[in-house]
């Protein structure tokens, strides 16, 4: 070391070197780190794939060019610019005559304006000389103001006078090359996709330019590799306390996203399967407007796969995604994406209000699996507060089945029925082991004892007169029981689900009383107010025979199991615990000392029932105001997962997992656990299968708590509101069991094969029908397709449910109440031609009013006999129209084709003129009068 | 070997309990004052070497690489270190001096010249420095990404809340007092201590080189304050202390379920009704000064009249109790600067007087006025 020197500095070079390196290696690392950031590496993937499109589109843009058409133009351009050269001489003049008034022009341009700024100046001082009258910086008198008043309109004269003479030479310019200009514009509408795809092709080359502006620390400039974001403004995000814009920036790496090109591209380039309703700016949710994680959730600003928190819809595909894409979850956000097959959860949060979503066919069948299997009978569920009772009222059960059945019922109705949505409550997860069995026993004959006790006394219903059960079947099979009844129950959760509304039909008799069975078939109102099961008109014959095949059905291994008994020594234990909770130890054993077996019973089993929810789903004596008992799902799929308690299971700590896993085993997060029989776990099991399970686990997740402005969330229009009340009754009342409303349901189709014979798909029922006449059929239903033996029900409606089905009905299709065609005196002439047309197209050889022996129900139509009151005029033209459009799949042959270009076409040139919308009409006013 | 593995884990993880964690830093760094020799380039290249095998293996154990990788607790392992070597640094160098005066030589500073070369020795090693330290933060801010959470949401508070590690002394306080002492009071008291410190402390010895044994009880209290009450409990705070605030050993996981029991008494609970038997008198001002009488003269007793005591000579004192006079420091600073010194001292005290009681006693309060929110 040099004196005075604290430090070598030979060494000091050294170190200078080598950190030196060391600050380069990292601030290329850095850059780097930087230039290959996920999104910008999938934006330079998708520029290859772009190109390649682009290549594809130019090469097909150019098969489509007409060539013969094309070369035509070309020559024609090629003779007009000749014919114009020969003119040149006229054009050079006019040419130069227009640039040498341009020179002028702007020479006078620029005087006028110099002119007028001195003069706009001069008018200030002169107004402000004229009013105050002090002269304000300067004063303009009338003289000075006059004179430049002057010399500013003769410069602008001259400015307008040039102009002039320039209009006139430059049209004078475009008559003599008009032509030459019109087919070369004719010549680039020809080519025009291919230039568009060229230049775009052009755009994406792989040139300098493009590559330099996206090359690393010169990409700040102006790079084509970009973050590409949507600000959403209606569907907003809430951050502390206050409601900000979304901002999405899923499209910097979804790049094909609004594309239907890349319908097949590998993601993350993938099209969105469903553009019609999503992504598109004429889709019903443009991304502009909802963004991307309005429905799929997620952080929207986040650039990374696992950031954005994409999430994975199962163990397999998780596996797949750590490999590709290095996936890990972020536990960084609360609402993390949905799951690919959960996504329809998503439409919940704006479509709360709506019993039914179009097109959203999962999530329908979510909401119809959450309703049918009740769980909004513990669990609070916004949409469900004045609902009836899921199950039957058990007010009389004592007439309807005996204790010994419902005793082993409760004990495991799956056992009696599988397809039961009645759940287990008793030997699960937490009260399966040896020391439970007669503990549960115990439970379920003391809150039997209860049920039968308050039951009311009620009617003794005498035996049913004899049936015949193979008639009884045969009318089980055909009647529509069906729609809402399975009578087979393997692999009920491929049924539809609407056949799912009512109890499988399997061991009824076992069940039973056959009296009670009787009576119940003829009028279900009787035994129950509430119930939605109608009446099928049946006579005592009829039911006699359906009871006596019901009463066929039996379950004799589910006959042979053991009834639960009370244990003594249990029913103490239990008793004493309930009486514990509000008395001291030994007041509580005095207590017990004086109760009677029974009383302990019926005690018991009133506690019981309280913790177990039973009025949940069942109209129970003493528990008519009862709270529900489960934790309120209104807002469930917005609870922390932190709140959730995963008890000692191993599972993924998101929303569905839990979930899935607490209907699969509702009592697991109870293992390992210390708890008395008071603060376990009480959810029954529900047995669902997979797919149910599924739907609900959906259901609930959509249930969100998130508040968006008006703008971003659906309202319905004054029709849709009207449509929405009747699609609430036709939920209620199961209608979907056997007919297609929406385009959904027809539940019963399953079991007819024969297209024919089932009931009616109701597309355009609100057009079809004049509403006096859907109103009395609603009502009262009377025969319209004779041929059907699938008979339509008589549903206990009000004359209010009936006015709001129609309406209903009308506001779905645009009907309306009064159908001005009634008015109208057809026209003696129209009748006759009507009436010529029904007889050449042969109408009447399907719609005939009786069955005609060799005619296949398929081929059958309704009589025009009924006609006159039922449909309504504007409909049949429609349907002559189109009648595959209205129901897909009719035999009703369209005798009025169209050609390529959409041209009706007639088969009868002769009549009318041959004009088919006249002959069309003719026909319908025909048949609007047939029977008069 | 699994099971000495086991073990070691469990002899670390009982370790960092508080009370053992607490109790073992402040004997030790006690004890290096007395035994000198410690403060070695040999102890020094043991300790570390230690530290650092320990860290490095640890890190093969999930729970602790979960809690010490986090990006957010990175700084924390460079702290730990950086105050450790400084540390050291300056006592090693203070006790050489100190052999060397007792050897009547100068202090190593005098050696060294007075003046070096702006250029090229202090415009290189800055500029070297500056480079180096770039490399560092770039390096750091590839390999760990900024902790960025999600935006707060007021309904899910994270557990554990955590303030920022520079905070987590206070928030230790927390544990042990009312949040308006050890979150208004003892933050002032230790701002305006800091800032008295040159008023107080008028020895002239030591400026301009290390030394110990000139500074002796300054260097002792300082350190025990900067160490033990400040980053002992940062870092504590940081690595041992998980969901619901509960200790955690370096080898634990932070279970949020786990559950601790919390049965802290105050000083009136003991008097009235472990020592008398009787309920907590109740009704009033009156009944609730009653109540907290005895905390009120301890209390009083701590703050007021023990600086008074500790000025006597020690003749006054009981044997055993001698240790308690101050007396030197009264005669050689004065009554104004001894009172200031002393109270400050005391107050600094407190904290591990509280620790301790709350660990023995599950003391929770010694003055408890719920009623106005004074608890002390």
């Amino acid at each position: 070391m040099k004196p005075g020197h604290a430090h070598d500095i030979n060494r000091l070079h050294v170190w200078f070197a080598v950190s030196s390196v060391l600050l380069l290696f990292s601030t290329g690392w850095m850059i780097w780190f930087d230039y290959s950031r996920e999104w910008k590496s999938y934006q330079r993937e998708f520029v290859q794939l772009e190109r390649d499109l682009t290549a594809r589109q130019m090469q097909e843009a150019q098969g489509r060019i007409d060539r013969a058409e094309l070369d035509q133009v070309q020559t024609e351009l090629q003779e007009a610019e000749a014919a114009l050269a020969a003119e040149r001489g006229a054009l050079d003049a006019v040419e130069a005559e227009i640039a040498d008034l341009d020179e002028r022009r702007t020479l006078a341009d620029i005087r006028e304006r110099e002119i007028k700024a001195v003069y706009d100046s001069d008018k200030f001082y002169y107004e402000e000389t004229r009013v105050r009258g002090t002269p304000l910086g300067r004063s303009v008198s009338d003289e000075e103001f006059a004179a430049l008043e002057a010399s500013f309109f003769e410069a602008r004269e001259v400015r307008v006078a040039i102009d002039y003479d320039l209009t006139e030479k430059r049209a004078e310019r475009r008559n003599l090359r008009a032509r030459v200009t019109d087919l070369a514009g004719e010549q680039e509408r020809l080519t025009q996709a291919v230039t568009l795809a060229r230049r775009k092709l052009d755009s994406l080359a792989d040139n300098f330019p493009n590559t330099f502006r996206n090359l690393p620390i010169v990409d700040f400039i102006d790079p084509s590799i970009e973050v590409r974001q949507v600000l959403v403004r209606n569907v907003t995000r809430e951050l502390n306390f206050a409601q900000v814009p979304r901002i999405d920036r899923c499209q910097s790496c979804h790049l094909g996203i609004d594309n239907p090109d890349y319908a097949d591209a590998p993601q993350p380039f993938t099209a969105h399967p469903d553009l019609e309703t999503y992504v598109d700016r004429e889709s019903a949710h443009p991304v502009d407007d909802f963004g991307c994680t309005s429905c799929h959730l997620g952080r929207g600003l986040k650039l990374s796969f696992s950031g954005a928190t994409h999430t994975p819809e199962s163990v397999e595909e998780e596996h797949e995604w750590v490999e590709k894409y290095g996936w890990k979850e972020d536990h960084y956000w609360d609402s993390p994406m949905y799951p690919a097959n959960l996504t329809e959860a998503g439409c919940i949060k704006c479509h709360r209000d709506q019993v039914f979503i179009p097109r959203a066919n999962d999530l329908n069948q979510s909401r119809m699996t959450y309703e049918l299997a009740g769980c909004w009978g513990c669990h609070n569920t916004t949409g469900y507060e004045d609902r009836r009772r899921r199950g039957p009222s058990l007010k009389r059960i004592a007439a309807k089945t005996d204790r010994d059945f419902a005793a082993r019922w409760v004990r495991d109705p799956k056992a009696f029925r599988p397809s039961t949505w009645m759940p287990t409550f008793w030997d699960l997860g937490n009260n399966a082991d040896a020391d439970h069995r007669a503990r549960n026993d115990t439970e379920i004959a003391a809150i039997v004892e209860y049920v039968f006790a308050n039951s009311e006394s009620g009617r003794e219903y005498a035996a049913p007169p004899r049936g015949d059960a193979s008639r009884g079947e045969a009318f089980v099979d055909s009647l529509g029981c069906q729609g809402c009844h399975l009578l087979d129950e393997t692999d009920y959760d491929r049924a539809s689900i609407y056949r799912r509304r009512g109890p499988a039909l399997t061991g009824t008799g076992a069940k039973l009383n056959a009296g009670f069975l009787y009576e119940w078939l003829k009028d279900p109102r009787h035994y129950w107010e509430e119930t939605f099961m109608p009446s099928l008109r049946l006579t005592d014959g009829e039911a006699a025979d359906i009871t006596a095949f019901l009463m066929g059905l039996g379950n004799d291994a589910f006959a042979g199991r053991p009834v639960p008994q009370a244990d003594d020594a249990e029913l103490d234990a239990i008793t004493r615990e309930f009486l514990r909770t509000n008395l001291p130890d030994a007041m509580a054993a005095d207590r017990l000392a004086e109760m009677s077996a029974e009383e302990k019973l019926l005690f018991s089993g009133e506690r019981l029932i309280l913790r177990y929810g039973c009025f949940g789903c069942h109209d129970l004596a003493g528990f008519e105001d009862a709270q529900k008992i489960g934790v309120d799902l209104s807002t469930w799929g917005s609870k922390m997962v932190t709140r959730l308690d995963f008890g000692y299971v191993d599972i993924p700590h998101t929303r569905q997992a839990w979930l899935e896993q607490k209907i699969a085993a509702p009592r697991i997060y109870d293992e390992g656990k210390v708890k008395s029989p008071g603060e376990k776990l009480r959810m029954p099991q529900f047995g669902l299968t997979d797919s149910d399970r599924r739907h609900v686990v959906r259901n609930v997740l959509g249930q969100v708590r998130d508040e968006f402005p008006m703008e971003g969330v659906k309202t319905l229009s004054a029709a849709e509101a009207v449509a929405e009340q009747a699609r609430v009754l036709i939920r209620n009342y199961n209608c979907r069991g056997c007919h297609l409303v929406d385009g959904v349901g027809g539940g019963i189709y399953e079991t007819i094969e024969d297209t024919g014979m089932r009931p009616p798909d109701l597309h355009t029922q609100g057009k079809r029908t004049q509403a006096d006449w859907l109103y009395h059929f609603l009502r009262e239903p009377d025969e319209v397709r004779f041929w059907l033996e699938a008979r339509m029900p008589t549903f206990p409606l009000t004359p209010e449910e009936a006015n709001t089905l129609v309406s209903g009905f009308l506001a779905m299709d645009g009907g309306q109440p009064f159908d001005t065609e009634q008015e109208r005196v057809y026209d003696r002439a129209e009748l006759r031609v009507g009436a010529q047309l029904l007889d050449q197209l042969q109408c009447e050889r399907c719609h005939i009013a009786s069955a005609a022996g060799t005619m296949e129900a398929s081929q059958l139509a309704p009589s025009f006999r009924l006609s006159g009151e039922r449909l309504t005029h504007e409909w049949i033209v429609d349907w002559l129209l189109d009648p595959q459009g209205i129901t897909p799949g009719t035999q009703m042959p369209q005798f009025w084709p169209t050609d390529q270009q959409g041209n009706l076409l007639t088969a009868l040139p002769d009549v009318l003129d041959g004009d088919p919308m006249a002959q069309m009409r003719a026909v319908a006013s025909y048949i609007m009068e047939y029977d008069r | 070997m699994t099971t000495v593995l086991d073990l070691f884990r469990d002899l670390v993880n009982w370790a960092s309990g508080p009370t053992v964690l607490f109790t073992i830093t402040t004997v030790g760094l006690l004890a290096s004052f007395r035994f000198l020799g410690v403060w070695s380039r040999t102890s020094a290249r043991i300790l570390f070497s230690v530290l650092a095998v320990f860290y490095v293996a640890s890190m093969w154990d999930p729970n602790f690489f979960l809690i010490v990788a986090k990006p957010d607790n990175v700084p924390i392992t460079g702290v730990l270190f950086l105050v450790l070597f400084f540390t050291w640094f300056a006592m090693h160098q203070g006790v050489r001096n100190d052999e060397r005066g007792a050897a009547g030589q100068e202090p190593l500073e005098k050696q060294e010249s007075g003046k070096v070369w702006v250029w090229p020795d202090l415009v290189y090693t800055e500029m070297l420095a500056m480079v180096l330290l770039s490399v560092v933060l770039l390096v750091w801010s590839i390999l760990a990404l900024a902790p960025l959470e999600q935006p707060a949401n007021p309904a899910d508070s994270p557990n554990p809340s955590k303030a920022p590690w520079y905070f987590l002394g206070l928030q230790e306080m927390l544990v042990y007092f009312d949040p308006w002492l050890a979150g208004v009071v003892f933050p002032t008291l230790i701002i305006v201590g800091l800032i008295a410190i040159p008023y107080i402390d008028t020895n002239p010895k030591g400026n301009g080189y290390y030394t110990f044994r000139e500074r002796k009880a300054e260097i002792v209290v300082f350190l025990f304050g900067f160490l033990i009450l400040w980053c002992l409990l940062v870092i504590s705070g940081t690595f041992l202390r998980g969901p619901n605030w509960n200790f955690f050993g370096p080898y634990e996981y932070w279970d949020v379920h786990r559950v601790e029991p919390l049965l802290n008494v105050n000083v009136s609970d003991f008097f009235w009704v472990k020592l008398l038997g009787r309920p907590l008198p109740s009704g009033g001002f009156v009944a609730a000064l009653l109540r907290e009488w005895v905390g009120v003269i301890l209390v009083a007793g701590y703050v007021f009249v023990l600086p008074v005591v500790m000025s006597w000579k020690k003749d006054r004192f009981p044997t055993g109790l001698k240790w308690l006079s101050l007396r030197k420091y009264y005669e050689k600073m004065g009554p104004t600067r001894y009172y200031v010194g002393v109270s400050l001292f005391l107050m600094m005290m407190s904290l591990p007087i509280k620790m301790y009681l709350r660990w023995a006693f599950n003391l929770k309060y010694i003055v408890a006025f719920p009623e106005i929110f004074f608890n002390i």
